[in-house]
């Protein structure tokens, strides 16, 4: 007689549900998509009757200024493609490639929204579904604060309150005890994901309707531009791979401490401004190729990167790089719980 | 049939990360056997290791040498099946405050495997005398509701064994008495087997068949409620109540027996087989016995005799 694996998932479950946390947490994710949605409404008809100065001719005055920009760096600094972090020649030659693009296509400025997976790789992209972006951008937030919280109470809170000793005194196996505690959380993470995601898409499509042009993603000076749907699902699978990255890193870091006042901010500090930073150069590495980004590393002055050669939409890289890491740490991970004393 | 068998056992706690200091040895070369069906005391003062054996037993900690087996399972290598037929309350019990008593229990239920229905469930509850407040939320109960819920979750997927660390902590007269029956009636109707640990004496002597003494991390002596309460051989202290106590003390004396007086009683230390001897011999020299009562040894005093010495933390007479 000892816990199954469906137990001890159905405690976990139990537990953070227990403050009704997931009916809250959806509540909460509702109210923030509609909050936006009324918010970009209310935008819309403000700016409605209002036209930008120079229509597609300001592309023109926004090109000749990168060109300057670039030319005095170039002089100034006396490199040719180098950078330094989020200034480079890579990316203003990016940038110059997407306003020439947008120009060509007649898209009038100020109504695509540029994201940069990484500026200081060169690599852009931009996307006329805004208002899907931006709000499964603020949603993602709400979501990544939620898997935090819950890796931390359900680890160091228990360890410290002394609960996780009353759970200890029960045949459970401590691996399968922390593997349920981990899943749990992924679950519940990638389920707000996927709701957050569809609630964004519905929303912006009954906002702005659908789009032929969606997504370019433009690497030197090089547009690519993706199938609307596809670009989507690739956002999507972006967010559940960096949901279940953040949840290994969560867990890394309570296996690390001893109390939840220290797990929460270490993990809050470390990932959201550190780490995500990290997950982001790790998810660019397949766009820019594995052996460009490696061989343009200098730690000492910073990441210098040449214009990477464009390798298409190959985003199956980005999963065995960041399944492997999230590996190394949840194999460490278990090597301190089961080593931790109650 | 041996249930626990503990095999030079050790514990030494390392001082962590920036901390100073020296490794405190919690638990020294421990061996202690547990029959099944018995009640085990452990009883010494705070920090003589008591705690620390049974989270050693409980595999909570790991030890730094020797064995521990329940029922033939290893606690290191096989800790689940070992745990399996076990209940315990280490220290304070530490449940979900925002959870009621009752989805406490259910909770602990699921993550025991075990299927426990919830007409059981509410029988523990009466049992630990917890019915009025089971549905309100752990964090409004008392020190001594908290201790009886622990107790419940510890025996309601009826246990082979039962560890409980200071059990009675924070109960009023009323609930130590109620606790003391729950342990015996286990032990005589389902033939659980109970070690506890205390400090309190009185507890010990009135529920357990055996205690082992504890101090400075040894176990110094292991010794049956018998031979704690008269000694491991035939002489047993008796208080004879008479007429004149005077005169029975020189009779006394001149037969060659040690004797005193105390509370209006000779108390002589004597084999059993001659207090009738006794007896008969103040009879005849005129001196009317009214009472011969066998005194317990005190429990304090053995406990000092075995620890070496008395202890500003040793353990208290709780009557």
């Amino acid at each position: 007689m000892s816990s199954k694996m469906s137990d001890l998932l159905y405690c976990e479950f139990y537990k953070i549900n227990r403050k009704r946390t997931l009916l809250k947490l959806a509540i909460a994710v509702v109210v923030i998509a509609l909050a936006m949605t009324g918010l970009s409404a209310l935008l819309k008809d403000l700016f409605a009757g209002i036209s930008l100065p120079g229509g597609l001719a300001d592309y023109d005055a926004q090109i000749e200024s990168l060109k300057a920009e670039m030319a005095t760096i170039q002089e100034v600094s006396g490199w040719t493609d180098k950078l330094i972090i989020g200034n480079s020649i890579a990316g203003y030659k990016a940038k110059i490639a997407v306003l020439e693009f947008l120009k060509s296509h007649g898209v009038s400025s100020g109504s695509a929204m540029a994201y940069s997976v990484d500026a200081s790789l060169g690599l852009f992209g931009f996307d006329l579904f805004s208002f899907t972006n931006f709000c499964m951008s603020v949603l993602m937030d709400v979501v990544i604060i939620f898997l935090i919280v819950a890796c931390c109470r359900t680890t160091c809170g228990e360890y410290s309150s002394g609960a996780m000793k009353m759970q200890f005194l029960r045949p459970i196996n401590k691996n399968k005890f922390f593997t349920a505690k981990w899943l749990s959380v992924v679950i519940v993470a990638e389920a707000l994901t996927l709701i957050s995601f569809l609630l964004s898409f519905i929303l912006g499509i009954i906002l702005y309707g659908p789009t032929a042009l969606n997504v370019a993603f433009v690497a030197g000076s090089v547009v690519t531009i993706v199938p609307p749907m596809a670009a989507l699902m690739i956002t999507l699978l972006i967010n559940m791979v960096q949901v279940f990255a953040f949840t290994q890193a969560t867990m890394f870091i309570c296996s690390l401490c001893n109390t939840y006042g220290k797990a929460i901010v270490i993990s809050l500090l470390l990932i959201v401004f550190g780490f995500g930073t990290y997950i982001e150069y790790v998810l660019a590495i397949p766009y820019v190729g594995y052996l460009a980004f490696f061989a343009n590393v200098n730690w000492a002055s910073g990441i210098s990167v040449d214009a990477p050669i464009f390798k298409g939409m190959s985003i199956w890289g980005m999963i065995p790089i960041t399944l492997l890491w999230c590996a190394f740490f949840m194999w460490f991970s278990y090597r301190r719980f089961n080593k931790k004393e109650v | 049939m041996r249930l626990i068998e503990i095999n030079d056992v050790s514990k030494i706690y390392k001082p962590k990360g920036r901390k100073k200091g020296l490794p405190v040895t919690a638990v020294s070369h421990a061996t202690l056997d547990v029959e099944e069906g018995e009640i085990l005391g452990l009883l010494g003062a705070n920090g003589a290791g008591k705690t620390t054996l049974i989270k050693l037993i409980l595999g909570l900690v790991n030890a730094d040498g020797g064995s521990i087996t329940i029922g033939g399972y290893d606690v290191s290598t096989s800790r689940e099946k070992a745990l399996a037929q076990v209940g315990a309350i280490v220290e304070a019990p530490t449940l979900f405050n925002d959870f009621s008593g009752m989805d406490n229990l259910k909770y602990y239920a699921r993550l025991q495997g075990a299927n426990i229905s919830e007409e059981k469930l509410k029988s523990i509850v009466s049992l630990v005398g917890l019915e009025e407040r089971i549905n309100d939320k752990f964090k409004t109960y008392s020190l001594g509701m908290r201790q009886r819920l622990g107790i419940a979750q510890a025996i309601m997927h009826s246990p082979r064994l039962l560890l409980l660390d200071e059990p009675t902590n924070g109960l009023d007269p009323e609930g130590i008495a109620q606790m003391r029956d729950l342990f015996l009636n286990l032990k005589n109707q389902m033939g659980t087997t109970v070690i506890i640990s205390s400090h309190i004496l009185g507890e010990m002597q009135q529920t357990c068949d055996r205690v082992a003494f504890m101090a400075k991390g040894e176990i110094k002596a292991v010794k049956s409620m018998e031979e704690v309460n008269y000694g491991v051989d035939s002489m047993r202290k008796f208080a004879i109540e008479c007429s004149d106590l005077q005169r029975a003390s020189q009779l006394v004396a001149m037969q060659g027996i040690e004797t005193s007086v105390q509370n209006n009683a000779v108390v002589v230390i004597v084999d059993q087989a001659q207090v009738g001897e006794l007896v008969k011999t103040l009879v005849e020299n005129d001196v009317v016995v009214y009472t011969v009562n066998k005194l317990k040894r005190s429990l304090e005093d053995l406990y000092r005799e075995v620890s070496g010495g008395g202890s500003e933390h040793s353990p208290k007479e709780v009557s």
